[in-house]
């Protein structure tokens, strides 16, 4: 386990040691929440302003979390494997299985304070705007404090995974063929529904039962990734 | 202290590394070369259970590295990169890499290391913002953080200056005679080699070609050479005709205005020198010419490569 935290806490030194990163995150999350504010504040009556900012905070703060778990995995994955750092890591005293787990726990702590930034600053914008403060529904408070950091550790361990396991090419491809239309999605449903949307507690139990499942099975699949799989495929 | 045994590595239908077998000592320093693509990296790679062989074996203090992870704690690797974070400072770097190893007393081994590479004002600076030659020193000096019982360096002065260059060699040597580490060397620098290595082996198209100690290479390879001037290009050419129709001339080879003479047998030089005067050559100038471990080298590279 410490050797796990080691690894977690030099991967979020090192992202927040990154400038583009920090800037385009932070200017990302404003951006959105900025524009969904704008949006939640039109609303006249204050129950719609309730749903529309809890469904607001629900997908935005799961969406920019997987947004820069996406940026920070190719920060860290992919860019050990271009440099050949990770092949002295490899020889190190640590599993495979703990070094992945190290770079998701601090790829998820990184992307995470991101969600959390977008939901204060959308509580913020929306408060000030509309001299009206409304708290987050309980089902919405658990979705961010359980399900975001959940979701966002079982996205950065799938696209973790695939940057060990694929050759540059092959993690080029599936960057523009899965992980880009995923977030794309992932934001366009959320933004369609904003407005409609009720969020219910069997969602969130779903989501959260989901990226369990996908965590666990990636985990499971680590066993399978090979030393010599990385090392084939360093650029 | 490390065994190879037949080590076969095929890449699909490609051989890289063609039962390849030799034993390096405790305390050794044992110098791996051979041209680009020979073969080295991926011997070193298997011994390092970064990759698994296709054949034979390649035991470390008896086991396979990859498969356990608390050997590994005994060995220090200093591969063709760096393995360094650009993004974190030195010290950072050297304490990550000190926590991963279960390095107790960081703080003082971290500034005594740094001392030791002469970058202590550098410490808090990110690695990014440093030379070459200056992120090598900081990856010699993560390589040997934990106190390492077995080095793996793969060309460690690689873009120091010569002064870097002498601290490494001597470092190196420091370490195999003090604390007894046994280091694998994979170099080109042959000069380096010769200077620090107790013995070597020289690998070409994934095989083991010689194994022996510099001296003992030398020896066997060392046929006796003589060098010799004459007065002009005619005097040149007819000596080079002379000198290939000799049965104790083993090659005679033109080098600026000289010959380049190699002979079977060490009292052999004075009768060549005789047998040219009485041709009523002049000549103005003979040596008898020491060979490099270079020449050695490129005596059995090129061999191999004519032999195709």
């Amino acid at each position: 386990m410490n050797s796990i935290l080691v690894i977690a806490r030099k991967e979020i030194k090192e992202l927040f040691g990154n400038r583009y990163t920090l800037i385009l995150g932070a200017a990302f999350a404003l951006f959105f929440s900025i524009i969904r504010s704008l949006a939640i504040i039109k609303e006249m009556e204050s129950s719609i302003v309730a749903t529309s900012l809890d469904s607001t905070l629900f997908y935005l703060s799961a969406s920019i979390g997987f947004f820069m778990a996406y940026i920070s995995a190719s920060q860290i994955f992919l860019r050990e494997k271009v440099n050949g750092v990770i092949e002295t890591l490899l020889c190190a005293p640590i599993s495979l299985r703990q070094i992945w787990f190290g770079k998701v726990l601090g790829i998820t702590g990184f992307a995470y304070m991101f969600s959390l930034f977008t939901v204060v600053i959308i509580l913020l914008v929306s408060g000030i705007l509309s001299g009206l403060f409304i708290l987050p529904g309980a089902i919405v408070i658990a979705h961010v404090l359980l399900v975001v950091p959940t979701f966002i550790a079982a996205l950065t361990g799938l696209i973790g995974f695939a940057q060990f396991l694929l050759g540059m090419r092959e993690n080029r491809i599936l960057n523009f063929v899965l992980f880009m239309p995923a977030f794309i999605a992932l934001y366009g449903i959320g933004l369609s529904a904003s407005n409609s949307f009720k969020i219910r507690w069997e969602y969130i139990a779903i989501l959260f039962i989901s990226s369990m499942l996908l965590l666990a099975i990636t985990t499971y699949l680590t066993k399978h990734l090979s030393k010599e799989r990385i090392v084939a495929t360093i650029a | 202290m490390i065994e190879v045994q037949n080590l076969t590595k095929k890449f699909k239908e490609r051989t890289v590394l063609n039962g390849v077998s030799f034993k390096v000592m405790e305390g050794e320093i044992f110098g791996y070369l051979g041209p680009n693509g020979a073969g080295k990296t991926t011997t070193m790679r298997l011994l390092l259970g970064l990759l698994k062989s296709t054949d034979g074996k390649a035991l470390v203090m008896g086991q396979n590295l990859g498969d356990t992870k608390h050997l590994r704690k005994n060995i220090g690797v200093l591969l063709e990169y760096d393995g360094l974070y650009e993004r974190i400072s030195a010290y950072d770097n050297l304490n990550y890499y000190a926590q991963l190893y279960g390095v107790s007393g960081r703080e003082k081994k971290i500034a005594r290391l740094m001392e030791l590479i002469e970058l202590s004002d550098r410490k808090n600076d990110k690695v990014g913002e440093f030379s070459k030659g200056m992120k090598r020193k900081l990856a010699l000096a993560r390589t040997i953080i934990h106190e390492p019982r077995i080095l793996f360096l793969d060309e460690p002065s690689a873009g120091l200056d010569p002064e870097s260059q002498k601290m490494v060699r001597e470092l190196i040597l420091r370490l195999s005679k003090e604390e007894k580490i046994t280091v694998v060397l994979n170099s080109h620098d042959l000069d380096e080699v010769q200077r620090i290595c107790s013995r070597i082996a020289i690998l070409n198209k994934g095989e083991i070609r010689a194994n022996d100690t510099v001296d003992n290479l030398r020896g066997k390879f060392n046929l006796p050479v003589v060098e010799i001037s004459l007065s002009d290009n005619k005097e040149l050419n007819e000596a080079l005709n002379l000198l290939s129709s000799l049965s104790y001339v083993s090659d005679c080879q033109q080098h600026n205005n000289g010959i380049v003479i190699t002979l079977t047998e060490t009292n052999k030089a004075s009768t060549v020198l005789s047998y040219l005067v009485g041709q009523g050559l002049k000549i103005e100038e003979s040596k008898r010419v020491t060979r490099s471990l270079e020449d050695v080298y490129l005596e059995i590279v090129r061999q191999e490569e004519s032999n195709e």
